[in-house]
C-alpha cells in the first residue's frame, strides 16, 4: 500500500504499523513528533497504530531555532 | 530571582540555539551564558537529518522552550504547539507567528486567538509580539506567562527601537515581560535590564559573534549589570548640569 510521508509518496507493506516506518526511516530517537492524518500520535502508542492506504504521516523533530 | 508560571530561574538571559556554526560551540555558549531556558525550533524530520540537538540539550539540564517558528496562523500554531510538546516533552512554548519572512513581524491577531486556545489546552504560553502595550495585556487576560515583545525585527542587531511602549508594558504588567528579538550587543541588554524588564532572550548576537562563548559570557555580565542596576535604583535625568563637588570660588577668595 502506499501512504504519505512528509507528502511523498511512500510504499510500505499492508499491516504496517506506524512504529514500523518511524524506525525503518529515521530510526528511534528522542526528540521526535507524529501525526497521523492531522493528529498528533503519542509515542506510547505508535506500537498500537495500524495503517491504511492514503494515510498522511507527517513526522516532525526538535531543531536549532530562536 | 525570575519566576515563570511557579518555576524559579537564577538566570534572566533566556538563549536561542539557531544559527551556531557547530552545535559543540553552540553547547560551550549556553554553558558560558549561564541561561537556564533555551529555544528550539520543530521541523519536518528528513532521514537524512544529523541535527541531534535535543538530547544534548536536555541532557545538560536546560528547560527546553519550543518555539512555532514557522507557523503563519493560529491553527498552524497550536498544531506546532502540540507536536512541540510530544517531541520535547515540555508544555511550555514560545508562540511565534509571523507570516510575513522578510520583517518577521508576529501577527497579533493570529496570536492572540492562538494564545487563548493554548492556554485552555493547558500549554505554557509565552508569546513573541510587537511591543504593542494593549496587546500584552489583553494576552495577560487569556492567562498567559509571560509576554515577550521586540525590541526591534528579529536577527537585526539594532536594539531598543521600541523602548518607549517597552517602558508601558513593563509598567502595567503583572506577568514577566521578557525582551526578545533585536537585542545586538550586551550594552543593549543591559539598557533593557535597566528599563525594568525581567528577562532578555538572545539568540543572533550571541551565534554569529565572532567568538560566540565569549558573547556570551559578555550578555551574562550585561544581563546581570543591568538587573543590579535596575534593582539600585538609577539616579534621576536631568536637563542641566548638577555639580558632584561643592564649587568653592577659589580665585576671587585669594585675590581681594
Amino acid at each position: 500500500m502506499n501512504i504519505a510521508l512528509n507528502d511523498q509518496t511512500h510504499p510500505c507493506p499492508a499491516q504496517s504499523r506506524l512504529d514500523d516506518i518511524i524506525r525503518a526511516e529515521y530510526g528511534e530517537r528522542a526528540g521526535m513528533a507524529v501525526a497521523l492524518n492531522g493528529e498528533v500520535v503519542p509515542r506510547g502508542q505508535w506500537a498500537d497504530t495500524p495503517l491504511s492506504e492514503g494515510d498522511r504521516l507527517d513526522v516532525f523533530h526538535a531543531v536549532a531555532g530562536g | 530571582m525570575l519566576t515563570i508560571a511557579d518555576t524559579h530561574f537564577q538566570s534572566r538571559l533566556l538563549t536561542g540555539t539557531g544559527k551556531f556554526h557547530h552545535p559543540d560551540t553552540m553547547l560551550a555558549a549556553l554553558e558560558a551564558s549561564g541561561t537556564e531556558l533555551v529555544t528550539l525550533a520543530l521541523r519536518r524530520m528528513d532521514r537524512r537529518d544529523r541535527d541531534h540537538l535535543f538530547e544534548p540539550l536536555a541532557r545538560a539540564g536546560y528547560r527546553l522552550l519550543p518555539n512555532t517558528s514557522g507557523a503563519r496562523t493560529a491553527d498552524e500554531a497550536v498544531q506546532a504547539a502540540r507536536l512541540a510538546r510530544e517531541a520535547m516533552g515540555t508544555s511550555w512554548l514560545k508562540l511565534e507567528i509571523h507570516p510575513d519572512p522578510r520583517w518577521l513581524m508576529p501577527d497579533p491577531v493570529e496570536t492572540l486567538a492562538a494564545a487563548e486556545r493554548l492556554v485552555r489546552e493547558g500549554f505554557v504560553v509565552l508569546p513573541y509580539v510587537h511591543a504593542d502595550p494593549v496587546l500584552c495585556k489583553r494576552l495577560e487576560e487569556a492567562g498567559c506567562a509571560a509576554v515577550m515583545p521586540l525590541a526591534a525585527p528579529i536577527g537585526s542587531n539594532r536594539g531598543l527601537e521600541s523602548r518607549a511602549f517597552l517602558d508601558i508594558i513593563i509598567e502595567q504588567s503583572g506577568v514577566p515581560v521578557i525582551v526578545d528579538a533585536g537585542l545586538g550587543a550586551p550594552s543593549q541588554a543591559a539598557e533593557a535590564m535597566e528599563l525594568g524588564t525581567d528577562a532578555v532572550l538572545v539568540n543572533t548576537a550571541i551565534a554569529t559573534a565572532r567568538d560566540p562563548v565569549a558573547m556570551a559570557r559578555a550578555f551574562r555580565g550585561a544581563v546581570e549589570a543591568g538587573r543590579q542596576a535596575r534593582d539600585a535604583g538609577l539616579a534621576a535625568r536631568q536637563s542641566q548640569a548638577e555639580a558632584s563637588s561643592p564649587l568653592t570660588d577659589f580665585l576671587s577668595e585669594a585675590t581681594p
